[in-house]
């Protein structure tokens, strides 16, 4: 799997190393080993420190000292309460922007109010949320939600055909474009003039899955989009995902999924985030 | 001209249009409709309140009052109205405000149109019962648009936030959903105008046909009256229109919590 870096994707392929510094551009490799010998900062205890995949808090200093943005998402001491409830209670994490980090746990731990809190169609009550080091809060909204995509659990398709769906998030697309987006969903061509809300639940959620990526995403935030469907179209998604972050591709897409089926946990993820009550009880790779 | 005979029905006239208030409770009485003491306070409820604005009127409609008194009973029109519509429609985020300033825009519109292109003489005689036609249709309008703009943004979430989620802005996003409360809103008024005169003969229109105006007069009247009412509804429910899709997303285009589904 390619790493993701700093401040960018690969899609071009570029690795052009820098040190001590944010990468002033898309693709730019941080080789950690020359700036450890530059700062004299011993990172034997980190192992191979790679700012793409600090699976705890302590790595945060490190990456401080080197200026450099952890490529993800940072959660300090978020919490979240709505209704009388405390659905976040003091979240402490690093989500990676690179392959697929599953939010696992029972209804109601916390995983879809975390899931809509990194696309900022929530706001936590309290603590703060980084996304590739800029605090959510001061990003722009809407150009973070195109780099940020989002997959409901509901098939949510707007009224019209599927092209209509997916020029809905890139109006400008062709029709050549819209081919390739829907052969990506695992989606025939002819799926393009027809009628989004008549297709079956496994369709639509590919459609969504489709438009979402016509955005050109970084990551794809998934809230059980799999809950409503039968094993074979399951299965179907699965692949779609899959495919998306094979290291083969170009431009390959890091997903944060909900799940709280453990067989399916156990089929996509590179990495395990377990919630419980509110609060992060588990993280494995 | 007014013929004051026949506007005038006196107090007996008024005590016999009472006998048909007691054909209503009559009727209520024998099919045990159990609306006797609702029909009863209706209508001395409804005689006593206009017994009360006649007399009121009456100290403002006089060609040779300061029109002063005028624009103050406007004022507390507008105000009482705006009241109304937040208790009507409470599940509404600042509505009252809301309604308030579409009613300020409505009257603004409607009356300046009226009065300023001489349509109308502006005296308070013209002034008050118009005012009370653009705000009393206007409210209703505003309660009709206000409760629909709330109740599709929250039947909707899943479909607003599908376009938020791709980079839409709010106003994008909402914007199917406005239109059809604004559609909601509108289309009775419009329906109502369609039918005026083939169905029902409206109220202004029967009014001045009582107290003797020639009906052809009449008839540009009532025209008027509902061209006014049309512009006043259209107004106001684009003024709520506006302000409550700012009301129900934030500045960073988030669709706000709008609570439960009001009961009833």
């Amino acid at each position: 799997m390619p790493t993701r870096m700093a401040s960018g994707s690969t899609q071009s392929g570029r690795s052009e190393p820098i040190c001590c510094g944010r990468p002033s551009s898309p693709g730019q490799q941080v080789t950690t080993t020359t700036c450890s010998k530059l700062l004299g900062i011993d990172y034997s205890g980190h192992g191979n420190y790679n700012p793409s995949q600090p699976a705890f808090p302590n790595d945060q200093r490190v990456r401080q000292s080197l200026a450099v943005a952890y490529d993800g998402f940072e959660l300090e001491g978020v919490s979240v309460e709505a209704g009388g409830r405390t659905r976040l209670d003091d979240v402490a994490l690093s989500i990676p922007a690179e392959g697929i980090t599953v939010l696992a746990g029972a209804s109601g731990a916390g995983k879809s109010t975390l899931l809509r809190l990194l696309n900022r169609l929530d706001v936590p009550t309290r603590g703060t949320i980084a996304w590739r080091g800029t605090n959510l809060d001061d990003v722009e909204v809407l150009a973070h939600r195109r780099t940020v995509g989002m997959v409901f659990q509901q098939p949510t398709v707007v009224p019209g055909t599927v092209a209509d769906n997916l020029r809905l998030a890139a109006p400008g697309l062709t029709d050549a474009e819209a081919v390739v987006l829907l052969d990506t969903a695992a989606l025939d061509t002819e799926f393009l003039d027809r009628d989004a809300s008549a297709l079956s639940g496994g369709e639509r959620q590919r459609v969504c899955f489709a438009r979402t990526l016509a955005t050109e995403p970084a990551v794809v935030l998934a809230d059980e989009p799999t809950a409503s469907l039968d094993p074979e179209a399951t299965a179907l998604v699965e692949t779609v995902v899959r495919r998306l972050t094979d290291p083969g591709r170009p431009n390959t897409v890091g997903w944060v999924w909900v799940s709280h089926d453990r067989q399916q946990t156990e089929r996509l993820a590179d990495r395990v985030i377990t919630l419980e009550a509110g609060r992060v009880v588990g993280i494995t790779s | 001209m007014i013929g004051a005979a026949q506007a005038d029905i006196g107090l007996t006239g008024l005590a016999l249009s009472g006998i048909l208030v007691a054909v209503a409770v009559a009727i209520s009485f024998i099919r045990r409709l159990g609306l006797t003491r609702d029909l009863l306070v209706a209508a001395v409820r409804a005689l006593v309140q206009l017994l009360i604005v006649g007399a009121a009127l009456a100290l403002v409609v006089d060609d040779g009052d300061p029109l002063i008194w005028t624009w103050l009973w406007l004022v507390v029109m507008v105000s009482f109205a705006s009241w109304t519509v937040g208790r009507r429609a409470p599940e509404v985020p600042g509505v009252r405000l809301l309604a308030l300033t579409a009613f300020a825009a409505a009257a603004s519109v409607s009356l300046g149109v009226l009065f300023g292109l001489g349509v109308f003489e502006p005296t308070g005689r013209a002034i008050i019962p118009l005012a009370g036609m653009t705000v009393g249709n206007s409210m209703t309008g505003t309660v009709l648009a206000s409760r629909r703009i709330v109740a599709e943004a929250r039947d909707n979430r899943h479909l607003i936030e599908a376009r938020l989620a791709v980079g839409l802005p709010a106003r994008d996003a909402f914007a199917p959903h406005l239109r059809e409360s604004l559609r909601t809103a509108l289309v009775p008024q419009i329906e109502s105008t369609k039918a005026v005169g083939i169905i029902a003969l409206p109220g202004a229109m029967t009014g001045l046909i009582l107290a003797g105006v020639d009906p052809v007069d009449a008839v540009r009247v009532q025209v008027a009256v509902m061209y006014l009412v049309l512009g006043s509804v259209a107004t106001s429910t684009s003024v709520v229109a506006l302000g409550l899709t700012r009301g129900i997303f934030t500045a960073d285009h988030r669709l706000i919590d709008l609570g439960p589904e009001p009961q009833g």
